[in-house]
């Protein structure tokens, strides 16, 4: 019988887990061939490349997961957020937003280690040292109608800035019109302060 | 695309701002100027109500430049002031017009940076400037967000529209009120100095917010136009019945003990006294205007304003007039 839960039949039958730690170097994947096997078979392969959007880290480690979930080198069982499912595509995607950076990068490492990931534009601010930590090799395409944004919200705090200064210089030249107005502007802006901040466009 | 009504909507509001700001008068022509100047951006888009009109230049602004390029650049900002705003400054002596087609302009660029496509505000850079950077918050043409975004705009004027006729310490000074007493006026001292019986007791009371040249004033030479202003005073007042409205905010009296207040005269004999005497005087070019923050501070300085620029009283008899 294959139900031999007793202690002496303690690994009897089954092949040792290191014996899957050899792949086939290749050919197609058989029927019996488990997961970890093509993960580790794909992990091997040093051509496998990453093609992924333009954005930011988290949109590049999603994008990343993503990839390597389609190339079956992740299971979507790993991520915490799939609650030990098998999910389709929108599923993982949904999955991957909603795990941390951290947890993905964790499970990551090893699938990115020594491959080759092209980005189809600009990764925003610490996406490259992110995925160069992880040990990939990041090459940003840069193309010719890929649109760059500049993000005028930090406008707003050098607003803040000039009416708290203009507070003082209203006292200077005895202008209650003005000092009422810049303690106004400056009131609202310290009070919206942390909506500010969320309102600027993602970085990491 | 936003809409033309929205362009419209934002762009008096911010009007309304500046106004409250800057203290800018001619109201009428500046919101017009606002108006016409806050749709001219869009006329790099042939689809648009301005491209709809210049067909020939919108197409081909839009074939070599593009939409929400050029036309809605800072360089194009400081063109189209430099060329409409300079010229209306020049020859009507006043700066509001020039600021409306700044503001005008500015104000479409500004709800174009809050929509979902940005605007290249840096042109020739063909980088997007969005405000706010994070793409869900910015407006959705035709969406529900463009109709929230017209409301917001829309309270923004309602808020503004009372400051910028009062300004911000005029609106603290009437949000203060005011006590208000009826008197005689037993005696004018000069153009801006009376003694008003209240109660029995007779009191010195200043006019507020307006200068009258000196006639009394020990050690001073009378002033030009000063002995006019004090017989239109004494001719308009003594022996009156007048309101006198004192403001509960600042000081009620000056250094010299006189009560500060408006003088408000009964002109239609309706028992209604509400004709502002201080005006008259300012209006009538009888007095300059004071510089400390009242309750009808900007209201004088307009008419002193136009009194100014129709020459009437010491503004044309006196030259070398100083405004305070």
């Amino acid at each position: 019988m294959d139900f031999d839960t007793s202690s002496s039949g303690k690994g009897g039958n089954r092949p040792p887990r290191r014996a899957s730690a050899n792949p086939p170097a290749e050919g197609p994947a058989s029927r019996s061939e488990s997961h970890r096997d093509r993960y580790l078979r794909k992990v091997a392969s040093e051509e496998l490349v990453f093609r992924i959007p333009a954005g930011s880290r988290k949109a590049a480690l999603v994008h990343l997961g993503l990839a390597a979930w389609r190339e079956n080198l992740f299971d979507s069982k790993d991520l915490g957020e799939a609650r030990g499912r098998e999910v389709d595509e929108a599923g993982m995607l949904r999955a991957l937003y909603r795990s941390s950076m951290g947890e993905i990068e964790h499970l990551l490492g090893p699938i990115l280690k020594g491959k080759h990931v092209t980005v189809e534009g600009h990764l925003a601010g610490t996406g490259r040292t992110a995925l160069e930590r992880l040990g990939a090799e990041v090459e940003e395409l840069g193309l010719e109608d890929e649109k760059r944004y500049i993000d005028m919200t930090p406008a707003i705090f050098v607003m803040a800035a000039l009416a708290m200064a203009v507070r003082y210089v209203s006292l200077g030249l005895d202008d209650q019109d003005l000092y009422i107005l810049a303690g106004i502007a400056f009131a609202l802006m310290y009070g919206l302060r942390p909506f500010f901040s969320k309102m600027q466009r993602p970085r990491d | 695309m936003v809409r033309t009504a929205t362009h419209l909507i934002f762009a008096e509001s911010c009007w309304f701002a500046t106004s409250a700001v800057l203290n800018v008068h001619y109201q009428v022509p500046a919101m017009l100027v606002v108006a016409v100047t806050s749709v001219l951006p869009d006329a790099d888009y042939p689809k648009s109500w301005p491209g709809n009109r210049l067909r020939t230049v919108s197409e081909g602004l839009d074939r070599f430049v593009g939409h929400r390029s050029f036309l809605h650049s800072l360089l194009a900002l400081v063109l189209v002031t430099v060329v409409l705003g300079l010229p209306s400054w020049w020859i009507f002596g006043n700066s509001t017009l020039a600021i409306a087609v700044f503001v005008g302009y500015g104000s479409h660029l500004f709800a174009d940076m809050m929509a979902l496509g940005g605007v290249q505000l840096f042109w020739p850079s063909r980088a997007i400037a969005v405000f706010p950077g994070r793409d869900e918050y910015r407006v959705v043409p035709g969406s529900n967000s463009e109709r929230v975004f017209v409301a917001v705009a829309l309270v923004v004027a309602l808020l503004f529209y009372p400051v910028s006729r009062v300004g911000f310490d005029g609106l603290l000074y009437r949000l203060g009120g005011a006590d208000q007493v009826y008197g005689k006026v037993k005696k004018v001292t000069d153009g801006d100095t009376v003694s008003v019986e209240v109660y029995g007791q007779t009191q010195p009371v200043r006019l507020i917010g307006v200068d009258t040249p000196e006639t009394v004033a020990p050690g001073q030479p009378i002033g030009c136009y000063g002995k006019k202003a004090s017989a239109h005073t004494k001719k308009a007042l003594t022996k009156k019945l007048v309101r006198l409205e004192i403001p509960r905010i600042g000081d009620s009296e000056d250094a010299y003990g006189r009560t500060l207040a408006y003088v408000y005269l009964d002109a239609d004999e309706d028992g209604s006294y509400e004709h502002l005497f201080n005006e008259d005087l300012i209006t009538l070019g009888l007095a300059r205007t004071t510089t400390f923050s009242h309750a009808h501070r900007r209201g004088f300085e307009r008419l002193r304003e136009e009194a100014e620029e129709r020459g009437v009283g010491l503004w044309s008899a006196c030259p070398g007039a100083t405004l305070y």
